[in-house]
């Protein structure tokens, strides 16, 4: 029995795009160039100030008014009337009777930059000053699926490709072994896949998900890594015979990119399936490192897990990797109590954890963390202990490379409920996460039905104001 | 002072005259003439606080020249300002309202925000109010080029000249070709390909052979490989028409229509659920399916097929079949994914007609019409009018129609019944029928049921309330009183109400027996909600006397949403006092429900209720027990009947996504910049005007326009409509258009490779009556077609894209082969056709919450065409070989090489799977020998003998997988089962079976 060809492992292996060998094969330059897998790491337009994206998906829309954005003013006028126009999505028939709300959780200034963070992110609020807060986000979509959508790619009505695939049609991956967007137990309604789908854009930059969100964090797999049926040693015989037998089907043919392809995508998917599963096993990180995400507690131990696995992505190199807490959880219309700290709960030390650990590591350093949910919640009740949707004004931040650190960028009127002040829009957001990846995000473009499209359609503005100097 | 007085006072009463007539006074104050001093004042506000705010905050934009894309009209001069732009004047001397410039800085949520970044501080805008007040006095001078109109913009396109672009230029019948090699050629289309193999000084590799002729032939018809058996007949087939009669044998099989159906439908964006946020299931998307299938076995004449898709409901028809092809068809236009949650529902209207107008313009004619949503398309001669001629007439369909979820904000969309069949009908009344009076008399004995054992959360309620309690159903009536449980919140077992009619003619007395004299607060229960009576007198006889209180029924009482305090009262001991509510004078139903008497003192006796108090009688209970009891079984008989009688009910009444006509058709407005609120010039309904070399039909101002729609596609004149579909037919036989950008026959589209050949198809296609099948038997008669895929380094030197077709393109099957293929070789798969794939589906086929993982189905095993295709949920088997994305066309799917085909493999459940049932066949004949199997083996997977080193290879894997599995006392023949599976993985795995040489 033929054992693997070694020789050309090692020479796939080696190569930075894994396609190197072509040129032995005698190829012209320019065709071995065609054939170079499309995820190789790419030249950005100018310097990046990021390398990597955690974006820590809060689906459902946690409040602002309860989290990163101080009101005082909401508090004080508690159960008074909205001194202005409710925005359209509230329902008309109840306008007249709309009653602001206070928050329910205690605000304190955090750390030397004194930024105000509620109770419910306590361990958040111990990296205050490593926190970007946008105060003043805006978005479309009255309707999750709509702003999920709006949030993942730009488009809330149309099929589009996401932020992630973008990034990986931009620059590539950093790690030939592995995805290079990750999508760790995402959410299988309001949009899905699409939110992590590639749409127009190649297949191969589509994101890869691991488990969903209706699958715990310890059972979250790739889909098809795992082979129960046989052992890795009868599944490397099978292999080697099965490219004995391609490589004996390209001599015949002579010549066929297509066919290299699929046999170097053996020999990737072989290597993949021993080295995925080494990178998501969490029993080797030291029970320091568990415990700081939570793992060891039931309340935290789901999320810390995504946090941790997604530390371990950002490491090894894949480009874009998202963590959701998903099912829709932060839609608290009503129970805005229980729901917010349950998920607080949930979240808050895990996040505190992986920043610790991605400064400890030095990774905050090229490693960008972007954390909210697809809108904000109004100031205004609904129900006795509710809030509804907030697509007008919301808070979301980021930390680590390239921005700004215990800064406040934005403001919100002095209810919370409009973005007032230095407005960002989700197409802004958009266009500054590329920019500190080191892309121009209207030369980022990809010619499909007769346009060249982006992900910020015809809009988008960076916003300087938040990126370090 | 007097004089002061008086005009103050005519001030006041002016601006009282104004509130009055609901006017605010800004709207009134007059542009009056001002006298040189107010003039010069007026300048130098402008200066100090105007000015400077439009220089530092809107001149980056509007100022110069106007840009149509960004700002249409600038702010730098008095007259642009005053001319405003698209949406009207930027500023109104005097008027604030008509004033546009203080909605946009006010950002007013249903106009522009303007400065788009951060508002204005309020000091400013108030500047701004005060200024235009002011009579916006503004010395700054110039003239303002506002933009053009979209209309003369349109003009400005030469369509004749353009029509000089290869896909817009009217088809003519291209000559044949002159060739020196007279014996090359099988039939005209290899003239073609040859005088431009000729002019390029390039021979062709030579013809395939017959082996690998039958493989492609195989799957490009049917998707599916030849059998060992198939494969050797033709083989030995040596008459000269083998070839001939293969074609049309497989041309006539049902697989044909599933395979180049499939073709069609990745057009169509073919789905079996909605998509997007509410991913609602569409039940009956497979009838759509199942036409497309049956009309490509039919050869059903091209143009006919868009005719139908396009306006089938509005086709004649002859028989109820034929209408219901018809109606069914047009799910073409309804299967796009649509934003159902979108609140702005005219936006979703406009969303839905855009991806009808995108789906059509590119399925049919290649064309990208969604440019010209927001501006004349910037490559193509498609101005913005004539995509509006095409939203008036989807716009005047009707596609987003009612509600869904029981969701207000949640659309839902045309489903239309079919005909049925008288029996059909009949079945389905009685059934329903049937269905309801089980259903009736299991409400009626489980709420009888209920009210026995007491345990319904009203008879909770009830019993839970302190004091004496005295229900309507003990309470003395005059007049008629009838029973309800319609409201909700009532105690006990029902309320009452008074039917709303002989006012003054109704009361009920409630008498309580009270254990003690004493204080007691006296409570009325009732169910209130809207439409009942606002002022109910409720008349309280205690020993203070009589006295009456009116109460509001219109809202739910105060306490536990039920009870409404009357007051506190002193009554006697004993059934001395009362509480009596009539209907005298009410408007609306008076509801009564029951009367608490809650004592303000300690009870001598312990609390009780009077209904529980009421003691029944021995008998009494065992009644009830004896009652209960035969309820119980009854339910039960019940619920049983009722299970049985749904499990074999009628098929549900036949229905189809389809869409209909609005009511009242209408042509659309432009929408600026796409945005159908700020809505400019009428467009009349139409087409496009570069694909109309004659006058198009007009469009019936009582219909939507989609008639003269399929009819202007479809007729032969049409430049795009048979160019592109030839193109396409082409394509799935070569792998590459002869125009590769298949859905793109614009400039920013590739050009023909062989433009004559292309008109002479086309042209070619039409004279054969549109038919499908005769254009791919001509092309697959084609010595072009039967090419081999060799490769010649010399020959790739010089056209290393194949674009003079030199050689067969090499093609990786489609996804759909690769499954179907595999199923084929294991003989699992199932050939049944046609039916829906989702009737055991949720109505929302993902929930955004909570998902329940869907059960396998019987569609497992069935072809991949049948497979469901659930938006966000498609079957990995297919995703992973670059099934399209569901939501979108895509008539040239991508072919992407990664790990996660390599992984499902090697790994996924399904090809383990069938590698075992392969080796499981494969061993189950024991006549062969194990070389012969190696060779069936190859037979069925690659359409080749396998070699005697192959099977030697394979043989010695074989072997050594089962001595490396096989241990001491282990069952022989699993071991062998497995090492056979292993090598059959193998098999599907490999390059050879993946590729169609």
């Amino acid at each position: 029995m033929e054992p693997l060809n070694f020789s050309r492992r090692q020479i796939l292996k080696s190569s930075a795009c894994g396609f190197g060998y072509l040129a032995l094969a005698g190829l012209s330059s320019e065709a071995a160039l065609k054939s170079q897998s499309p995820l190789l790491s790419k030249t950005p337009h100018f310097e990046p100030r990021a390398k990597r994206v955690i974006f820590l998906f809060m689906h459902g829309g946690p409040s602002q008014v309860d989290t990163f954005d101080y009101k005082p003013r909401l508090a004080k006028e508690d159960g008074k009337r909205l001194p202005f126009k409710a925005a359209k999505n509230i329902e008309k028939s109840s306008q007249e009777n709309l009653r602001l709300m206070k928050s329910p959780w205690k605000f304190k200034q955090r750390g030397e930059s004194g930024l105000w963070i509620s109770e419910l992110f306590d361990n958040v609020a111990e990296h205050a000053d490593d926190l970007c807060v946008i105060n003043s986000m805006h978005t479309n979509g009255q309707s999750h699926g709509q702003a999920v959508m709006k949030l993942h790619t730009g488009s809330d009505s149309l099929v589009r490709p996401s932020v992630g695939s973008w990034m990986v049609y931009g620059l590539g991956t950093e790690n030939n072994n592995l995805p290079g967007f990750i999508s760790i137990c995402p959410s299988r309604g309001h949009g899905g896949v699409r939110n992590f789908g590639s749409a127009f854009l190649p297949a191969v930059y589509q994101g890869t998900a691991i488990g969903d969100a209706d699958t715990a964090a310890r059972e979250a797999r790739i889909r098809f890594l795992a082979n129960d049926a046989s052992s890795e040693s009868q599944q490397r015989k099978q292999l080697g015979l099965l490219q004995a037998m391609n490589e004996r089907h390209l001599k015949q043919v002579q010549v066929d990119q297509e066919i290299e392809g699929v046999i170097n995508s053996y020999e990737l998917a072989f290597r993949m399936q021993s080295e995925v599963p080494a990178l998501m096993d969490l029993n080797s990180e030291t029970k320091e490192t568990q415990e700081l995400y939570g793992i060891n507690e039931k309340s935290t131990e789901n999320f810390g897990r995504q946090c941790l696995m997604a530390r371990r992505f950002a490491e090894a190199g894949v480009r874009y990797i998202e963590v959701a807490l998903g099912n829709n959880r932060w839609d608290q219309h009503s129970g805005l109590k229980n729901g917010h700290e349950r998920n607080s709960q949930m979240v808050d030390k895990p996040i505190a954890g992986l920043l610790a650990d991605l400064k400890q590591r030095g990774l905050l350093e090229d490693t960008l963390v972007v954390w909210g949910g697809e809108f904000g919640r109004t100031p205004i009740a609904q129900g006795k202990d509710g809030r509804d949707h907030n697509p007008q004004g919301y808070s979301m931040w980021l930390a680590g490379a390239g921005v700004k650190r215990g800064h406040v960028h934005g403001a919100t009127d002095e209810y919370g409920y409009y973005a007032a002040r230095d407005k960002v829009h989700i197409h802004d957001l958009h266009a500054t996460l590329l920019h500190l990846m080191g892309m121009d995000h209207k030369k980022l473009t990809y010619r499909y039905a007769g346009r060249d499209f982006r992900l910020t359609d015809v809009y988008g503005e960076v916003v300087h104001e938040i990126i370090a100097s | 002072m007097r004089l002061f007085l008086y005009s103050t006072c005519l001030v006041l009463l002016m601006t009282a005259l104004n509130l009055f007539n609901g006017q605010s006074a800004d709207a009134q104050v007059q542009a009056k003439k001002t006298s040189p001093q107010n003039e010069q004042a007026g300048i130098e506000f402008f200066e100090n606080k105007i000015r400077p705010v439009l220089v530092a905050h809107c001149y980056e934009c509007h100022s110069g020249e106007p840009d149509p894309e960004n700002a249409s009209f600038v702010l730098d001069t008095r007259e642009g300002i005053l001319h405003g732009g698209d949406s009207g004047k930027a500023v109104v001397p005097g008027n604030l309202k008509q004033s546009l410039i203080l909605q946009a800085i006010e950002h007013d949520a249903e106009f522009y925000a303007m400065p788009p970044d951060e508002k204005l501080p309020a000091a400013v805008i108030a500047d701004f109010r005060k200024w235009i007040q002011m009579g916006a006095p503004d010395p700054r001078k110039g003239t303002a080029n506002s933009r053009p109109q979209t209309k003369k913009l349109a003009l400005t396109i030469d369509f004749d000249k353009e029509r000089e672009f290869w896909s817009f230029r009217p088809l003519k019948n291209p000559k044949l070709p002159e060739v020196q090699n007279q014996s090359w050629s099988a039939n005209a289309i290899d003239r073609f390909i040859l005088a431009k193999q000729e002019q390029a000084v390039l021979t062709a590799v030579s013809a395939a052979d017959k082996q690998t002729l039958v493989r492609r032939v195989y799957f490009d018809l049917t998707g599916l490989p030849p059998s060992a058996e198939e494969l050797q007949n033709f083989l030995n087939d040596q008459s000269p028409q083998a070839y001939e009669h293969l074609i049309d044998r497989l041309l006539a099989s049902p697989q044909f229509g599933e395979t180049w159906g499939r073709h069609w439908l990745d057009l169509a964006r073919y789905a079996d659920s909605n998509g997007l946020d509410i991913n609602l299931t569409f039940y009956n998307a497979w009838r759509y399916r199942d036409y497309v299938i049956q009309a490509f076995n039919e050869d059903k004449p091209y143009d006919q097929f868009i005719r139908e898709q396009i306006a089938g409901d509005l086709l004649p028809y002859e028989n109820d079949e034929e209408r219901t092809r018809n109606i069914v068809a047009t799910g073409f236009l309804v299967m796009g994914a649509k934003m159902l949650s979108e609140r702005d529902k005219e936006k979703l209207r406009m969303d839905v007609v855009d991806e009808q107008i995108d789906v059509t313009g590119r399925a049919f004619m290649g064309m990208t019409l969604g440019c010209a949503r927001c501006h004349d398309h910037k490559f193509d001669p498609i101005p913005m009018t004539d995509y509006y001629a095409l939203a008036g007439i989807f716009r005047s369909t009707e596609t987003v129609h009612g509600n869904r979820l029981n969701n207000q904000f949640v659309s839902g969309w045309m489903m239309r019944p079919l005909p049925i069949k008288p029996e059909h009908a009949a079945a389905l009344k009685k059934h329903a029928a049937d269905l309801k009076t089980l259903e009736d008399k299991l409400q009626a004995d489980s709420d009888q049921l209920k009210q026995l054992n007491g345990d319904t959360s009203q008879q909770k309620h009830l019993k839970k309330l302190t004091g004496i309690v005295v229900d309507d159903t003990q309470a003395v009536k005059t007049g008629e009183w009838k029973d309800s449980v319609f409201s909700k919140n009532y105690l006990g077992v029902g309320y009452t109400h008074d039917l709303n009619e002989h006012k003054g003619e109704k009361s009920i007395r409630f008498t309580p027996d009270l254990p003690a004299a004493g204080k007691y607060e006296v409570r009325f229960a009732f169910p209130g909600s809207n439409g009942r009576a606002d002022r109910v007198p409720v008349t309280i006889d205690s020993i203070q006397g009589v006295k009456t209180v009116y109460v509001d029924q219109t809202k739910q009482g105060p306490i536990d949403g039920v009870l409404t305090s009357l007051g506190s009262f002193e009554f006697a001991e004993g059934t001395a006092g009362s509480v009596e509510i009539s209907n005298k004078g009410t408007s609306g139903y008076v509801v009564v429900d029951a009367v608490q008497f809650l004592p303000q003192f300690q009870l001598p006796e312990p609390n009780d209720v009077l209904v529980a108090k009421k003691p029944g009688a021995h008998s009494e209970a065992d009644a009830r027990a004896a009652k209960i009891k035969v309820l119980e079984a009854d339910v039960k008989t019940l619920t049983a009947q009722i299970k049985k009688l749904k499990e074999n009910a009628p098929p549900a009444a036949p229905m189809a996504l389809a869409v209909g006509e609005q009511p009242d058709p209408a042509d659309y407005r432009i929408a600026r910049r796409g945005n159908i609120h700020q809505l400019g010039d009428k467009v009349d309904r139409g087409f496009l005007t570069i694909a109309s070399i004659q006058e198009p039909p007009a469009v019936s101002p009582r219909q939507s326009g989609r008639l003269e729609l399929a009819n202007w596609l479809s007729q032969p004149q049409n430049p795009l409509t048979s160019r592109v579909i030839v193109n396409r037919v082409w394509k799935h036989l070569f792998g590459n258009g002869l125009v590769r950008s298949v859905d793109n026959f614009g400039h920013l589209g590739e050009q023909p490779t062989h433009p004559e050949l292309l008109d002479y198809l086309a042209q070619r296609f039409v004279e054969e009556g549109w038919s499908v099948k005769t254009l791919i038997q001509e092309i697959m008669l084609s010595r072009t077609y039967q090419l081999s895929s060799e490769f010649n380094a010399a020959l790739n030197e010089q056209d290393p894209e194949n674009h003079l077709i030199w050689r067969m393109n090499r093609r990786r099957l489609s996804a759909e082969s690769i499954r179907d293929a595999v199923l084929s070789v294991s003989g699992k798969l199932d050939l049944k056709q046609g039916g829906s794939s989702v009737a055991h589906y949720p109505e929302q086929a993902i929930s955004p919450n909570k998902n329940e993982k869907l059960d396998q189905h019987s569609s497992e095993f069935r072809r991949s065409v049948y497979l469901p295709i659930v938006r966000g949920n498609v079957p990995p088997s297919l995703t992973v070989f670059d099934f399209p994305a569901p939501e979108m066309l895509v008539g040239n799917r991508p072919v992407t090489t990664v790990p996660a085909q390599a992984l499902f493999m090697m790994n996924s459940p399904f090809v383990v799977g069938q590698a075992q049932a392969t080796a499981e066949r494969i061993l189950k004949d024991e006549q062969q020998n194990d070389r012969e199997k190696v060779s069936q083996l190859y037979l069925a997977c690659l359409g080749r003998d396998a070699n005697a080193a192959e099977q030697a290879e394979a043989l010695k894997y074989i072997e050594s997988m089962m001595d490396a599995n096989g241990t001491e006392g282990s069952d022989k023949s699993a071991v062998r089962l497995q090492a056979w599976a292993s090598y059959c993985q193998i098999l599907f795995a490999s390059t050879e079976f993946r590729f169609l040489n």
